[in-house]
C-alpha cells in the first residue's frame, strides 16, 4: 500500500493496450499494467508544475538590479501572482554576479512573500565574476488568492552583487498525502492495482479525473516581467503621450478550456502629472471590438509597492477574454498626461483556471 | 527496466482531452485503461505556456543567461525573438555542444529607424539531426529524458555594424518534443 511518486514518467507501449487484452498489475510484475497507470498519475500530480516567473533583465547602468548597501533597501523587483494549487514550496533559480574579492564578502539576494513575510536568502559568494546560477526555496501560501513575491539585493562590505535573471517554479512534490489535494485531485494508492483485477470503476474514474483536474487547475504563465523598482522616475516601459502608446506585445498559447487570462501589474505616474494609465487588449477583444481592460495609475511608489499594484480582482479591472486552445496575444499600451510620464514597472499574465 | 511486449512508446496523436465515463457494465479490460494512459501521456508531453520575456528592449554587448525548467520529453528548445534592426543573435545551452545563430534583417537598424510598431517575430528553424558545427540556424538540442530538469541557456545580440543595431523586444522559448512519430524514452 503506497502512493508512490516516481521521479520519471513511464511510457507504456501502445500495443500493450490492444482490444480486450487483459490488463496486468504492472510495475513490479515484469509487465506493464495498472500500477504503471497509478504511478504515472502520481508522477503528474507531483511534477506538473509550470513556472510562474521567468524574467531576464536588461541592465540599465551600473546600479541596475544591484545591491546598493550592506543592508536591504526597498524591494528591487516584485511579482504579483496567484499561487499554483497543491504546491507550498517554490524553487527559485537566480543568475547573479558579485564583484567582491575579499574572503567572506558574499552578497545576498532575498525573496520574501508580502502576505506572511516567509522568505529565503540566497548567498552569492565573492569572486563570482561570471554569471552563475544559485538556488533557493521559498514557502508560498497557496491559500492566498494573489500574493506578491518581493526580491531584495544586499552587498557585502565590498563589491557589488547583481541579479541577471530569475526563474521561479513550484517545487515538485516528493510525497503525496491521502485524500483530496487543494486542486481537487486525489493521489492514487497502489492497493488499487492488483494482478488480474483491473482498477475499479471508481479508481479508473479517479485517474481520469485527476488528469482533467491537472489540465484545468495548473495553468502556465504568459509573462512575468519586472523592472528595477528602485528607479522611481525611470523605467523600461514609460510614456509621456496622453494617448495610449503600444509598448509591449505578449504572445500566448492557450490549452483546451482556457478562455480568460488573469493579470496583475505595477505602475505609477509622475506626481506632478494629472493622469496616466495602462490598457490591456487581447487578440480576441481586438477582433470583436470589446471594451479593453484599463488601469488608472496613481502616484504612490514606495517599497514594498503593494499600494501600486493593480489586478483583475479590482473593480472595473477585469480578466481578459481569449479563445481556448489557440495562439493569441495581449497588446500592452501605456500613456502619461502629455507632459509628465507614467511607468509600467511590472506585469504578469496567466490563464485563469478552467472551471 | 524494459518489460514484456514490444517497446513502441508513442505519445497520443491529436489527442483532444475530455472527461472519461467509465461504465460499470463495460468489460473491465484495456478499453478504459488506454484512455487514461493516453490522457496521462498527453499531459506528460504537452508544454504548458511558459512566460515570455519582455523588458523595453534587449541590446547588444550583454550576455543574457537564465535557468529554464525543461519539462520531460523535451528534445529541442527553440528561441523566438521580436526584433527590429539588423544583426545576429547567438543562443546556446548546457546540453548542446554547438551554438546556434540567426541573422536578422528587420529594417536597416540605423539610428532613428527603430520602431516597436514595426518589429517582426523571428524564430529559429527546427532541429537538425546532427548539427556538427556552431552558428547554424536551428533549435537547440536538449537531453531527451522522462524527467523534468533545469538547464542553463544564454543568448547574445551582435549589431550588424557600428551604425546598424539590433533591438530585441521579446524573447519566447518553446520546449518541444520531436513529433508523433518519435518514441518516448523509457
Amino acid at each position: 500500500m503506497a502512493r508512490t511518486v516516481n521521479g520519471s514518467f513511464t511510457p507504456v507501449p501502445v500495443s500493450h493496450w490492444s482490444t480486450s487484452r487483459p490488463v496486468h498489475e504492472g510495475s513490479d510484475s515484469g509487465q506493464y499494467g495498472e500500477l504503471d497507470i497509478i504511478e504515472n498519475n502520481n508522477f503528474l500530480l507531483a511534477h506538473y508544475n509550470p513556472p510562474i516567473v521567468r524574467c531576464t533583465f536588461r541592465p540599465e547602468g551600473s546600479g541596475y538590479l544591484a545591491g546598493a548597501a550592506t543592508s536591504y533597501g526597498g524591494a528591487n523587483c516584485v511579482w504579483r501572482r496567484r499561487p499554483a494549487p497543491d504546491f507550498a514550496q517554490y524553487t527559485i533559480k537566480i543568475v547573479a554576479t558579485n564583484t567582491a574579492t575579499a574572503a567572506g564578502h558574499a552578497g545576498t539576494v532575498k525573496f520574501e512573500m508580502d502576505s506572511d513575510s516567509a522568505n529565503v536568502e540566497i548567498a552569492v559568494p565573492e569572486n563570482t565574476s561570471d554569471q552563475t546560477t544559485f538556488t533557493g526555496e521559498l514557502a508560498y501560501d497557496n491559500s492566498e488568492t494573489l500574493d506578491n513575491i518581493e526580491m531584495y539585493i544586499k552587498n557585502a562590505a565590498t563589491g557589488v552583487c547583481r541579479v541577471w535573471s530569475v526563474h521561479i517554479a513550484p517545487k515538485p512534490l516528493t510525497a503525496l498525502a491521502a485524500g483530496l489535494m487543494e486542486s481537487g485531485a486525489a493521489p492514487m494508492d497502489s492497493i488499487a492495482g492488483v494482478q488480474d483485477a483491473p482498477l475499479t470503476v471508481y479508481h479508473r474514474e479517479l485517474a481520469a479525473r485527476n488528469c482533467e483536474t491537472l489540465r484545468k487547475a495548473r495553468v502556465g504563465t504568459c509573462v512575468s516581467y519586472a523592472d528595477d523598482f528602485t528607479r522611481a522616475t525611470a523605467g523600461q516601459f514609460e510614456a509621456t503621450s496622453a494617448t495610449y502608446q503600444l509598448v509591449a506585445v505578449v504572445p500566448f498559447r492557450t490549452l483546451p478550456g482556457e478562455v480568460s487570462l488573469e493579470w496583475a501589474l505595477f505602475g505609477h505616474r509622475d506626481a506632478s502629472g494629472s493622469g496616466g494609465g495602462v490598457k490591456l487588449v487581447s487578440s480576441l477583444a481586438e477582433a470583436e471590438g470589446t471594451t479593453p481592460t484599463e488601469v488608472t495609475l496613481g502616484t504612490a511608489w514606495s517599497s514594498p509597492y503593494n499600494g501600486s499594484d493593480h489586478d483583475y480582482t479590482n473593480v472595473g479591472e477585469t480578466t481578459l477574454a481569449v479563445a481556448e486552445a489557440t495562439a493569441g496575444h495581449v497588446k500592452v499600451y501605456l500613456k502619461g498626461d502629455g507632459t509628465y510620464k507614467a511607468w509600467l514597472m511590472g506585469l504578469a499574465i496567466w490563464p485563469k483556471a478552467v472551471t | 527496466m524494459a518489460k514484456g511486449g514490444d517497446l513502441v512508446r508513442y505519445p497520443p496523436i491529436k489527442f483532444d482531452p475530455e472527461p472519461l465515463v467509465v461504465y460499470n457494465a463495460a468489460p473491465a479490460r484495456s478499453g478504459h485503461a488506454v484512455e487514461v494512459d493516453k490522457y496521462q501521456t498527453w499531459l506528460a508531453c504537452i508544454k504548458p505556456q511558459q512566460p515570455v520575456m519582455i523588458g523595453g528592449y534587449y541590446k547588444a554587448g550583454i550576455v543574457y543567461t537564465m535557468e529554464l525548467l525543461v519539462p520531460q520529453y523535451t528534445a529541442n528548445v527553440r528561441f523566438g525573438f521580436l526584433v527590429d534592426g539588423a544583426g545576429v543573435i547567438d543562443v546556446e545551452c548546457d546540453d548542446d555542444t554547438y551554438t546556434a545563430r540567426i541573422t536578422v534583417e528587420a529594417g536597416s537598424g540605423e539610428s532613428g529607424s527603430h520602431s516597436f510598431e514595426n518589429a517582426s517575430m523571428v524564430w529559429f528553424e527546427g532541429p537538425l539531426g546532427s548539427a556538427g558545427a556552431d552558428d547554424l540556424n536551428r533549435a537547440l538540442d536538449t537531453t531527451f529524458t522522462s524527467s523534468p530538469r533545469y538547464s542553463t541557456f544564454s543568448w547574445t545580440i551582435t549589431d550588424k555594424t557600428g551604425s546598424q543595431s539590433l533591438r530585441v523586444y521579446l524573447v519566447d522559448v518553446k520546449t518541444e518534443w520531436p513529433d508523433e512519430s518519435a518514441q518516448l524514452p523509457a
